[in-house]
């Protein structure tokens, strides 16, 4: 296991007025259990508002748990967000931006300028971006190839776990295929364990060995991705399964 | 007959360096009460399609040439008060996201009946009356609330049926739905293209259905338009041009969409 959580909550208060009195609390992750194997791609989905991103968050530890424990068994653990036009700062050069995680994640005597520049060509090439990306700015690429820049960024400092928070949600789909393939591909390569969360049934079912469907905060249905589309036994994943627009 | 007839349609953003040919030269025609549909990606033009159809371009883009007749009377030549006088009425569009397109200072009532003041000169009784018709017919379920309530007040899914029944009170002849159901949950998205389909079956109007999502298009549609970079690059019926595209664009979109749905 790298990543094992047991009775795990975590509840919001939402303050009212001027004075911010307690109003009432949202319980965004009520009680969740859940193990994820090594070399997994574990999909986590739910509609908005059912906590999927603040459970990520929780095994990140950009949040801690109410109550509940959480384990993870990784040296390093890196996160890839929704929308790469965020999450890239647009001032930085994709050569920093890539080479940044590197220099924060290692000992400092262990990195040096041309050594980095090196690394940071191996991950443009391992996520198909031309070396003459190096010296551009965010902006000048498409969403696409954004993301793909934050998948290097993330994968320069050699995680064992990602978390991926609907990673492809703010592309075309001919894009979201390609970035979907990519992901996999890294991950044969380089046995790196996903936390895959998306709302999207069709992406979910695409990367995943093993899902969750999150429902207000809980976790209704758990196991093996083909058991569950083909045979759901929760209402909720049904109606979720029911929801898909597919061709016809 | 056509309700719609767009003929060589150009639509151009003119920036200080570059021309976009955001919409470059097409041509389509919507039979009465059917549900036409256009299918692309991001920045394909398809959104710029609809509003030009209703001539509500934002700055810098311009319409270079082309035809579009409602009902055989060309829009594009209309005043700016001939316009204000069919759109809302004759027709009405539907936008992605409500909570952009609902004025949030004023009560979803207040925005209705204003529509029918305008367009109907209805007594602020009878507007009432009508607008609660319409929220019911959209099954909302509690069409008195809704009335009173300021747009922030209602969840998502909501707030679309109640922009649907907005868009439906003055009787368009032509129904723009753009990306109606793409900023909501699955279940919900399910639950309002159901309330779609039913208004279709209806068969009292013409729709032009705006999707990037080829599982919603092949749902809802009649007719089928793949747009990319501007162009209409493959025209049909739905069941054509999913079961056999001649295109390699649409191929691939389609390959795409089935790829992730296996």
């Amino acid at each position: 296991m790298i990543v094992k959580l047991n009775n795990v909550k975590k509840h919001f208060p939402v303050e009212r007025g001027f004075l911010k009195t307690a109003a009432g609390v949202v319980n965004a992750v009520d009680g969740v259990s859940l193990e994820i194997g090594r070399n997994e791609v574990f999909g986590l989905v739910g509609e908005s508002g059912c906590g999927k991103t603040t459970l990520g968050k929780l095994i990140l530890g950009i949040l801690k748990p109410d109550s509940g424990s959480i384990e993870v068994a990784a040296k390093k653990v890196q996160v890839i967000f929704q929308d790469p036009q965020a999450s890239l700062d647009p001032k930085m050069r994709v050569r920093e931006i890539i080479g940044e995680g590197l220099v924060l994640s290692s000992p400092r005597s262990m990195v040096h300028g041309p050594q980095i520049v090196r690394k940071v060509e191996e991950m443009l090439d391992l996520v198909k971006l031309p070396k003459s990306a190096l010296n551009k700015y965010p902006h000048q690429f498409s969403g696409g190839e954004r993301q793909r820049i934050a998948i290097a960024r993330a994968v320069i400092t050699d995680p064992e776990f990602i978390v991926c928070d609907e990673p492809v949600s703010s592309l075309d789909v001919t894009v979201q295929l390609q970035i979907l393939k990519l992901l996999k591909e890294i991950r044969n390569r380089l046995s790196i364990t996903y936390l895959f969360i998306s709302h999207d049934l069709r992406v979910i079912k695409f990367m995943s060995d093993r899902i969750a469907v999150m429902k207000d905060g809980r976790i209704v249905e758990q196991g093996p991705t083909q058991e569950i589309y083909s045979n759901p036994t929760n209402d909720y994943t049904k109606l979720l399964l029911d929801s898909i627009p597919s061709i016809s | 007959m056509n309700i719609l007839q767009v003929e060589n349609l150009k639509t151009f953003f003119y920036t200080e360096s570059d021309v976009v040919k955001a919409v470059n030269d097409i041509s389509f025609k919507i039979k009465d009460n059917t549900v036409f549909g256009i299918v692309g990606e991001s920045g394909s033009g398809k959104t710029l399609t609809a509003l030009s159809i209703l001539k509500l371009l934002p700055y810098p883009a311009k319409i270079m040439g082309g035809l579009v007749l409602l009902d055989g009377s060309d829009i594009l030549s209309m005043s700016d008060d001939e316009l204000r006088a069919i759109r809302g009425s004759k027709i009405s569009i539907v936008f992605q996201e409500p909570s952009s397109a609902f004025n949030p200072v004023f009560t979803i009532g207040y925005q209705m009946t204003e529509s029918i003041f305008v367009h109907q000169g209805l007594s602020a009784k009878k507007a009432k009356e009508l607008s609660l018709e319409y929220l019911n017919r959209v099954h909302i379920p509690d069409p008195k609330k809704v009335f009173d309530d300021y747009p922030h007040q209602l969840s998502g899914g909501t707030k679309q049926r109640a922009m649907i029944a907005m868009a439906l009170v003055n009787k368009p002849e032509l129904l723009i739905l753009d990306e109606p159901t793409t900023a909501l949950d699955v279940t919900i998205q399910a639950q309002v293209l159901d309330l779609l389909k039913e208004i279709i079956e209806d068969k009292k109007l013409s729709i032009l259905f705006i999707s990037h999502d080829f599982g919603v298009i092949s749902k809802m549609c009649d007719e089928v338009a793949v747009m990319h970079r501007g162009k209409i690059v493959e025209m049909g019926s739905a069941h054509n041009i999913i079961t056999n595209p001649k295109e390699e664009y649409t191929i691939s979109l389609l390959e795409s969409v089935k790829a992730l749905a296996r």
